[in-house]
């Protein structure tokens, strides 16, 4: 059973439990197709989305995802908030847990954040992305999304493309793929690729082509564009010859290959319209399975408690 | 004040002794020093050679924040917190604000200091006015108030020249400049060691390329033109090796450690989940770097051992980890880490370690030295080597409660300090 008070990255998890989310991910589709989509199981918990990062999907999902199952949300994004005059992170947050929040999703551009936050409140803590650590919802998204297309999520091939350094993505998809067992490939420029990320159980490799040979699953990373004007690479240009996927370099992929993406995508930067939405590509399902996911941990972690609660 | 210590470790530092024996102060005087002494009428007796009396203990590093962070620090939480801390003299960094980079400011020091007259403070004054890396401050007018060294700390002096300036324009009075090496167009955003660590954590790195290259420039530079350079707080096994390279061709370089680099490595940011007083610059590395600086110690490549006291409000560190500011409150925690860690667990001889804290610094920063001998002031602190305690930081004299040892059951502490003759500290307590 469930019993973690926060979910900060894949790191803390164990194969277990990666499993029991995809198990009830599957049941909270189903909720997901209904005409009513709403259950009553968090009828009388609170949750708060509190954004100090930009972010569309993330959050709407999130929202949506606690809608459906009855809990009472709230949302502070800095621009409205206290933040605006000052007030730090914590004194937000605990202000807000004071009137009775039972749990806190959080997006911060500070690595550590949750860690930060968990060790100072008593409501629970779900990472919705932390600097360059991890963002572990995706990761899980991901993975049920590769669970539903090829039934099966070990002995895969994963590679990751892109500006692995600055990502989040990146780090909480290579724990959860080797938990897994399947195996990642990572694959970008030398000033995108993190020192020691071998470490982490991962090839490296600097040549798209190696990337994508074998790979059952390419995944495609947004690219930040501010990282051009800090010289880690030369042009967009440069970088989409080199690493953007498109119909011409996908034809060394396997047949039935799936593209992902985190999402927002740079179209025609690293991945090509075509590609992006072609019948390869599953972003679109990545979407929709982020709810799915993200209303199975909520249920897992507030709701799971007691058997009348059950779905 | 009648006191005799009996078969207690007595240390030379400037011999390079340490023996047992007896030492007599009276009224502030050390009396005698010898064998079997025994006295007539009502002595206070310690006695033990767990008891190391060691003397004139100086931290060349430190930051008092006063004039212009006095909620940090001040002169005098800054004086108590040396004291506690076993030492009978401190450096004080120039970057507060104003800057130490001009005569008043020295002499604001200085007046301050006797004011208080718990421990001897000697200020350090800037490089470059402002701290800002352009001109030479008025290093003549400064020494002749009384700075004894010269740094622009927290700032490396990025642009050559100036520092090679520095280095010759300082020659005439024979002081050191004293560089905090850090290339800081590699360092930009980093908040931890650059490599293993950071990649898990998604931290923003600071390679030791950043520091290594900047010494490597300062160690050619101090050659080039002859001057007295002293390189802060290294802490990568590349900026020892440039270090051990100028001290072969007979450059006039020396070099400090501080505790935290030599007890903690990189992976304590992980264990302690982003713990933002794990948050130090130069950040903590390898453990390849620590057994290096180890090495260093024993080697004697390393001169001294500092603190780098850096104190911050909570305010400071209760924040966002790439927003925390650099640095832990060091002053209190440096003799019991160095025994624990140098002496119990290395086996390093007892002054070796503290020779590091005592006379090189006093020799390389050109003060005063009073050794353990007869006829002189008492000016030395007794240390318990048998003392085992917990790090309270609570208890901390300094403001800067930011410590990543707090809890900590460390072996060895000072438990009486001599300034200049008077007994200021015993036991926890101030006594003057």
């Amino acid at each position: 059973m469930w019993n973690k008070k926060d979910l900060i990255g894949i790191k803390e998890l164990s194969k277990y439990e990666i499993e029991l989310i995809i198990e009830t991910a599957v049941s909270m589709k189903e909720i997901l197709k209904r005409t009513i989509k709403k259950v009553p199981t968090l009828r009388g918990r609170t949750i708060c989305t509190l954004f100090y990062e930009p972010s569309t999907r993330t959050r709407s999902s999130f929202e949506l995802a606690a809608k459906y199952l009855s809990a009472d949300t709230i949302s502070i994004a800095t621009s409205t908030s206290s933040v605006q005059k000052g007030e730090t992170l914590l004194d937000t947050v605990k202000t807000i847990e004071a009137m009775g929040v039972d749990l806190f999703i959080v997006r911060h551009s500070a690595s550590g954040i949750p860690y930060f936050l968990a060790k100072n409140i008593k409501a629970g803590v779900i990472n919705a992305g932390d600097g360059m650590h991890e963002h572990p919802t995706q990761a899980l998204l991901d993975v049920f999304t590769v669970f539903e297309k090829k039934g099966k999520i070990d002995g895969l091939k994963v590679s990751i493309i892109g500006d692995i350094f600055h990502s989040r993505v990146a780090r909480s998809n290579i724990y959860a793929w080797n938990k897994l067992g399947s195996s990642v490939i990572v694959c970008g420029p030398p000033t995108l690729i993190p020192p020691y990320i071998e470490d982490l159980n991962v090839e490296v490799t600097y040549n798209l082509d190696e990337a994508i040979e074998d790979a059952d699953i390419i995944y495609v990373l947004r690219l930040q564009l501010e990282r051009q004007k800090k010289g880690l690479f030369p042009t967009l240009r440069e970088y989409h010859m080199l690493f953007g996927i498109n119909e011409e370099r996908i034809k060394k992929a396997k047949k039935d290959v799936l593209v992902m993406h985190p999402g927002p995508m740079n179209r025609g930067v690293e991945i090509s319209s075509e590609i992006a939405d072609s019948l390869l590509s599953v972003i679109n399902e990545q979407v929709t399975n982020g709810v799915a996911v993200r209303m199975a941990l909520l249920y897992l972690m507030l709701g799971g408690k007691s058997d009348e609660n059950t779905v | 004040m009648r006191i005799l210590f009996k078969n207690v470790t007595l240390i030379f530092p400037e011999k390079d002794l340490e023996e047992i024996g007896d030492l007599y102060v009276e009224n502030g005087i050390i009396r005698d020093i010898g064998k079997n002494l025994s006295l007539d009428g009502e002595v206070e007796v310690i006695e033990g050679k767990d008891k190391v009396l060691v003397p004139t203990l100086v931290d060349m590093h430190v930051h008092l924040r006063e004039p212009g962070y006095e909620w940090k620090e001040t002169i005098e939480t800054g004086s108590k917190a040396a004291i506690a801390g076993g030492f009978t003299a401190i450096c004080c960094m120039p970057n507060t604000n104003p800057p130490i980079d001009n005569k008043e400011t020295v002499r604001f020091i200085y007046e301050k200091t006797n004011k208080i007259g718990l421990v001897r403070i000697y200020p350090i004054g800037t490089i470059t006015k402002g701290r800002e890396g352009k001109e030479l401050s008025e290093i003549g007018d400064m020494y002749m108030a009384g700075a004894k060294g010269f740094s622009d700390d927290g700032n490396c002096v990025m642009n050559s020249e100036v520092l090679r300036c520095a280095l010759e324009y300082s020659k005439m009075f024979d002081v050191p400049i004293i560089e905090h090496p850090e290339d800081i167009n590699l360092t930009t955003e980093g908040s931890i060691n650059w490599g293993k660590i950071s990649t898990l954590l998604g931290l923003k790195g600071m390679p030791w390329v950043a520091e290594a290259s900047i010494v490597a420039r300062d160690v050619f530079l101090a050659s080039f033109t002859k001057g007295k350079l002293h390189i802060a707080h290294i802490s990568c096994w590349q900026s020892l090796d440039m270090i051990k390279w100028g001290k072969e061709k007979g450059v006039n370089v020396t070099c400090e450690v501080t505790p935290h680099h030599l007890v903690l490595t990189e992976d304590y940011v992980k264990e302690s989940l982003y713990d933002t007083n794990t948050k130090m610059n130069p950040p903590l590395r390898t453990k390849e770097d620590q057994e290096a600086l180890w090495e260093g110690i024993k080697n004697d490549i390393i001169d001294v051992i500092a603190t780098d006291h850096a104190p911050h409000h909570i305010d400071d560190k209760m924040v966002e980890y790439n927003l925390a500011e650099f640095g832990i409150s060091g002053l209190e925690t440096a003799i019991p880490l160095i025994i624990t860690y140098g002496y119990y667990k290395r086996k390093i001889p007892l002054v070796k370690l503290l020779k590091k804290m005592s006379y090189n610094p006093a020799k390389i920063m050109g003060l005063p030295y009073i050794p353990l001998d007869k006829n002189v002031p008492a000016n030395f602190t007794v240390i318990d080597i048998s003392l085992e305690k917990k790090v309270e930081k609570e208890k901390f004299f300094s403001k800067g409660k930011n410590t990543p040892f707090d809890g900590w059951a460390l072996k060895g502490w000072p438990i009486m300090t001599f300034v200049e003759g008077r007994l200021v500290y015993r036991e926890g307590k101030i006594l003057w």
